[in-house]
C-alpha cells in the first residue's frame, strides 16, 4: 500500500505577489521622485516645489481611483431599497457566515447581468451584485450554490483587504503614465529646441511603452493572484458552487498567450484546475519572475542615480543600492523557489530558470529606466559584456541553487509543510543576508566597471590610472573585494550557506555526513580566500604623482571640499586663497584624482594647486623605504609602463614641481631640474624616521 | 384601456413566454427582465461583452438564465410586428433616428405594441424565424430556441386567452 501524499494549502505560505508588487512600487516611485526633482530643481534647495511636483505626479493616479469607483457606486443602488428583501436577507447571511473584518454595504448594479465586483473605499467596501444573479438566490439546485459562492468569493477578497492593492495598483499604474507623459514632453521640447534628437525621442517612446506595459503586467498578475486567493478562501465553504459557476465559462476559454497575461481574472480552466488541485498553485510561471527582476533592474539604475545626485558618497551609493533593491528582489526570488519546493511535480530545472530569467530581467530592465537619460546625465544600464554578465550569472544562479535547496532541505523533515512559519523564520533572515550581500557587491562591480567601458574613452578621463590600466577588471575586482572586506563577508556568506542548509538536514536524518561536508566546503572556501588574499595586494594605497600649478602661503579661512576640485582656475585661486591648513582635511582619501586639487603640505607649510593625476598606483610596482644624507625618503620603482610616463611627465615639466601623494597626502613637491630617466625615483617627505617611511612604502606595495 | 391579460407589449409577451418554458425565473422576471426590455441595445452589447471587473467574479455572465434571450426576442418580435412583419430592423433595434428625435422633442419612449388584429400564418411563420434566429443568435441552444419561437408564436395566437397569461385576475400591468 502506497502513503497518500501530503496535501499543502498554498496559503501557508507567504505569496512572492507582495514582493513583485512592492518591487514595481519601488520602481514607479522612484521614478515619480526622479521626475518631480528634476521638475521642481531641488538640487538648488526647493523641497517645496519638490512635495508640490510630487502630489502633481500622484493625483491622476488617486483621481482616477475615485472616479472609476464614484462611478461604479452610482451605477448601483443599495439592496436594501429595491424591495428584494429575500435576496437582501440571502446575501447578509452569507456576511454573517464569512464574517468580513469591515461593514460592507451591498448594492443591486442594474445593469450588471449575472456580474458581480467590490468597489469602494477600501474602510467602506462595497459589493455590487448584477440582477441575474441575485435572482439565483431563490433557485434550487446548484444555482444557488453558484450564487452563494460568487457572494463569498466577493466577501473573500472585502476579508483580505484586496481593495488596499487594488487602489495602490490604480495609483502605480497612473503616476507611471504620468512621469511617462512629462518625461516625452521634455524630451520633445529638446527636438523643438534642436537640443535632442527625434531618434532619442522615439527610443524614449519606446522606453515609456516598455515600463507601461511591465506596470500593467505585475498590476493583473497580481489582480490574478488575489482572484485565486479568493477562489481558495470562497472554497472553504463548499467548492462545488464554485466549480459549477467556472465550469460554464471552461470550454469559451482558449485564448492566446498574451491575452492571459493581461487579464485580471485567470482563465476558466486554470481556476477549475486549481480549485480541484490548490497545489497547482505553489508553482508560479518563470515569466513573473522575469517582469519581477524587470522591475527591480529599472529601480537599480534610477536609485543609483538618484543618490548620486542627492550628494551621497560615491563610493556607497553602488552599495545602498545594491542592498536596498537586492534584498526584496531575493526574497520575491525565495519565495517564488520556495512555494515550488513544495509542489507535487516540481521542476527539477526550476532554479536554473529562475536565474536565468532574474539575469536577463536584470540586464533588461537596467537599460528600461529612462529618466536618468532626460535630465541629461546618462547613467546606462548593466554592461553587456562577459565581465560583468559572467559574475552577475554566477551570482544569481548559486542564489536560486541555494535557495532551492534550502527549500529542500527542510521538505524532507516537513513534507506537509506544518511547519513553514519555523521554516521562515530563519530562512527570510539568511536569505536577506546572503542576498543583500550578494546584489551590493555585483551591482558595485557592475557600476564600477560600467564607469569603466563609459568613462574611459572619452579624452579627460585617459589621465584616470584604472583608465591607463591594462587590465581594469582585475584592478575593480581587486577594489570592490578590498572595499567589501571580502574574506569576513564571505566567510560569514559560506558559514550562512552551509549552516541553513545543513542543520535542517542534520535534524531529519541526525546524521553528522552533511556536516562533515560541509565543514570541507568551508574549509577549501576558507583556504581558497586565504591564497586569494595572500596573491593579491589588496590594501594598495593611492599614490599618485601632480604636478603643481600654482603656491601660496597657509593662512586662510575655511572653504567647501567641492570648490577644491573646481577646473575653473578663478574658483582654484579663490579656493587656494581661503583654504585654512591648520584644520584637518576632509577630502583626504576621497579626491578625484581626474580633477585638480588645491591642499596643502602635509606639513602645512605651503598650499598648492595641482593638476589631474599623471601617475598613479598602477605604475608603480614596488616601493621601500630608503635613508639619504638629507633625511628620508620613499623610493618607488615604476612598471614599464610608469617608466615611460615618469620620464615623459619630468621632461615636459622642467623647472616646475611635481607633487608626490599618497592617499591625498601631499608628502613632497620637489621641483624637477632636468628629465629623469630610469625605472625608480626617490621622494623625499616629511619623514621623521625610517619606521615611518617605512610605513608609507609598505601601505604603497599594499603587503 | 387595454385589459392587462392581454399580450400587447414586449413586456407581455416575455412574461407569458417565461411562465412557458423558464417558470421559475418568474418571480425575478421584473428585475432582471428590466435592462432588457429598457434598453435592448445596450443590454444586448453587454450580454455579448467579454467583462473582466477587477475584483469582480471574472467570467463574465456565469449563469445563462433564460429571461434576458426572451426579453430581447419578444422585442425583437414586437418591433418586426408592429412595422409590419418583413420590414423590421431584424437585430431588434428600431430607427434610431426616429428614436434620437422622439429623445429631442421630449416626447416619453412609448413602448410598442402589436396591432389589435390577428396575425396571418404567413406572418406568424416569419415571427417564427426572427425569433428562432434572434434566440439562435444569443446563443441559446437550439432544441431551447425552436421551444422559445413555438412559445413566442402561441403568445401571440393565443394573446387574450386569460387562462394562458397566468395572471392574477385585477393584476395591474405594467
Amino acid at each position: 500500500m502506497t502513503e497518500a501524499k501530503p496535501q499543502v494549502n498554498p496559503r501557508a505560505f507567504p505569496s512572492e505577489m507582495v514582493l513583485l508588487l512592492l518591487l514595481l512600487a519601488a520602481t514607479v516611485l522612484l521614478n515619480v521622485i526622479f521626475v518631480a526633482n528634476w521638475l521642481s530643481g531641488i538640487e538648488h534647495g526647493g523641497v517645496g516645489t519638490f512635495l508640490q511636483k510630487l502630489q502633481t505626479l500622484l493625483t491622476p493616479g488617486v483621481a482616477a481611483y475615485g472616479i472609476y469607483t464614484a462611478i461604479r457606486i452610482r451605477r448601483s443602488t443599495p439592496l436594501g431599497a429595491t424591495g428584494l428583501d429575500e435576496a437582501n436577507n440571502a446575501v447578509n447571511d452569507l456576511v454573517l457566515q464569512v464574517s468580513p473584518p469591515r461593514r460592507v454595504d451591498i448594492r443591486l448594479g442594474k445593469h450588471l447581468g449575472s456580474r458581480a465586483y467590490v468597489t469602494g473605499a477600501p474602510r467602506r467596501p462595497i459589493i455590487v451584485l448584477g440582477p441575474e444573479l441575485l435572482a439565483l438566490h431563490s433557485m434550487p439546485g446548484e444555482r444557488k450554490a453558484v450564487f452563494d459562492a460568487v457572494v463569498r468569493h466577493e466577501l473573500a477578497h472585502v476579508h483580505a483587504g484586496d481593495l488596499w492593492w487594488y487602489q495602490l495598483a490604480t495609483v502605480l499604474r497612473f503616476a507611471n503614465l504620468s512621469t511617462g507623459f512629462f518625461a516625452l514632453l521634455a524630451l520633445w521640447f529638446d527636438v523643438l529646441l534642436n537640443r535632442g534628437s527625434i531618434t532619442t525621442f522615439l527610443l524614449s517612446t519606446l522606453r515609456v511603452a516598455a515600463l507601461t506595459l511591465l506596470t500593467e503586467l505585475i498590476a493583473r498578475a497580481f489582480l490574478r493572484a488575489r482572484e485565486h486567493s479568493a477562489d481558495l478562501h470562497a472554497a472553504q465553504y463548499g467548492v462545488e458552487g464554485l466549480l459549477t459557476a467556472v465550469r460554464t465559462r471552461e470550454t469559451a476559454q482558449t485564448r492566446s498567450v498574451v491575452r492571459t497575461w493581461l487579464r485580471r481574472h485567470p482563465g476558466a480552466d486554470e481556476r477549475s484546475q486549481a480549485l480541484t488541485n490548490p497545489m497547482r498553485l505553489l508553482a508560479s510561471p518563470v515569466g513573473q519572475a522575469f517582469v519581477g527582476a524587470t522591475a527591480a533592474g529599472a529601480a537599480f539604475v534610477t536609485l543609483q542615480d538618484l543618490l548620486l545626485r542627492s550628494g551621497t558618497e560615491n563610493k556607497s551609493t553602488s552599495v545602498i543600492t545594491g542592498m536596498a533593491i537586492g534584498i526584496p528582489l531575493t526574497l520575491f526570488a525565495a519565495f517564488d523557489l520556495w512555494r515550488g519546493a513544495w509542489q507535487e511535480d516540481r521542476n527539477r530545472l526550476r532554479p536554473l530558470l529562475t536565474a536565468a530569467a532574474l539575469l536577463s530581467g536584470l540586464v533588461i530592465g537596467s537599460h528600461l529606466a529612462l529618466y536618468t537619460r532626460v535630465s541629461g546625465l546618462a547613467p546606462v544600464g548593466i554592461p553587456i559584456a562577459p565581465s560583468v554578465l559572467l559574475p552577475l550569472a554566477v551570482g544569481v544562479l548559486g542564489l536560486c541553487w541555494w535557495l532551492d535547496a534550502l527549500s529542500t532541505s527542510w521538505r524532507q523533515s516537513d513534507p506537509g509543510a506544518a511547519r513553514v512559519p519555523a521554516f521562515l523564520k530563519f530562512a527570510v533572515p539568511s536569505a536577506c543576508l546572503v542576498g543583500g550581500w550578494l546584489f551590493a557587491v555585483l551591482w558595485t562591480w557592475s557600476a564600477r566597471l560600467r564607469g569603466v567601458y563609459l568613462g574611459c574613452p572619452t579624452e579627460q578621463a585617459k589621465a584616470v590610472a584604472i583608465c591607463q590600466s591594462p587590465t581594469p577588471q582585475t584592478d575593480i575586482a581587486l577594489k570592490v573585494a578590498r572595499d567589501f572586506g571580502f574574506t569576513f563577508w564571505s566567510v560569514l556568506t559560506v558559514l550562512v550557506v552551509a549552516a541553513t542548509l545543513v542543520v535542517p538536514h542534520h535534524l531529519h536524518t541526525r546524521t553528522l555526513r552533511p556536516v562533515a561536508f560541509a565543514a570541507v566546503a568551508v574549509l577549501v572556501t576558507l583556504a581558497a580566500l586565504w591564497t586569494t588574499r595572500s596573491a593579491a595586494p589588496l590594501d594598495r594605497a593611492r599614490a599618485e604623482f601632480r604636478v603643481v600649478l600654482d603656491t601660496s602661503s597657509p593662512q586662510a579661512l575655511g572653504i567647501a571640499a567641492r570648490e577644491r576640485q573646481s577646473t575653473n582656475s578663478s574658483a582654484q585661486a579663490e579656493a587656494l586663497s581661503a583654504l585654512d591648513c591648520a584644520e584637518p582635511d576632509p577630502l583626504r582619501g576621497k579626491a578625484d584624482p581626474t580633477l585638480p586639487l588645491v591642499i596643502c603640505a602635509a606639513d602645512a607649510s605651503e598650499k598648492f594647486v595641482l593638476a589631474p593625476a599623471s601617475l598613479a598606483t598602477v605604475d608603480i610596482e614596488d616601493a621601500e623605504a630608503d635613508q639619504t644624507p638629507s633625511g628620508y625618503a620613499v623610493r618607488l620603482r615604476f612598471t614599464a609602463e610608469g617608466r615611460q610616463r615618469w620620464e615623459e611627465l619630468t621632461r615636459t615639466n622642467v623647472g616646475k614641481r611635481i607633487a608626490f601623494l599618497v592617499n591625498d597626502e601631499l608628502l613632497s613637491a620637489p621641483e624637477i631640474s632636468q628629465p629623469l630617466t630610469g625605472d625608480s625615483a626617490e621622494l623625499p617627505g616629511p619623514f621623521t624616521s625610517l619606521d615611518q617611511a617605512k610605513k608609507f612604502a609598505d601601505a604603497i606595495r599594499g603587503s | 384601456m387595454v385589459p392587462s391579460t392581454t399580450v400587447r407589449t414586449a413586456d407581455e409577451l416575455a412574461r407569458r413566454v417565461v411562465r412557458k418554458i423558464a417558470p421559475e425565473e418568474l418571480p425575478s422576471f421584473d428585475i432582471v427582465a428590466a435592462p432588457y426590455l429598457e434598453s435592448p441595445e445596450r443590454a444586448e452589447r453587454r450580454l455579448r461583452q467579454a467583462h473582466d471587473d477587477p475584483l469582480g467574479f471574472g467570467l463574465g455572465d456565469i449563469v445563462a438564465m433564460a429571461t434576458p434571450v426572451i426579453a430581447l426576442v419578444s422585442g425583437s418580435v414586437v418591433t418586426a410586428v408592429s412595422d409590419s412583419v418583413g420590414k423590421a430592423v431584424r437585430d431588434g433595434t428600431t430607427n434610431a433616428v426616429r428614436k434620437a428625435w422622439r429623445k429631442v422633442r421630449g416626447k416619453p419612449q412609448k413602448p410598442l405594441e402589436l396591432p389589435s388584429t390577428p396575425l396571418t400564418a404567413a406572418q406568424l411563420a416569419e415571427v417564427r424565424q426572427i425569433a428562432l434566429q434572434r434566440a439562435l443568435s444569443l446563443g441559446m441552444k437550439r432544441q431551447k430556441a425552436e421551444a422559445l419561437a413555438d412559445a413566442v408564436i402561441a403568445a401571440l395566437v393565443l394573446r387574450d386567452n386569460d387562462e394562458d397569461t397566468g395572471r392574477e385576475s385585477g393584476e395591474a400591468s405594467r
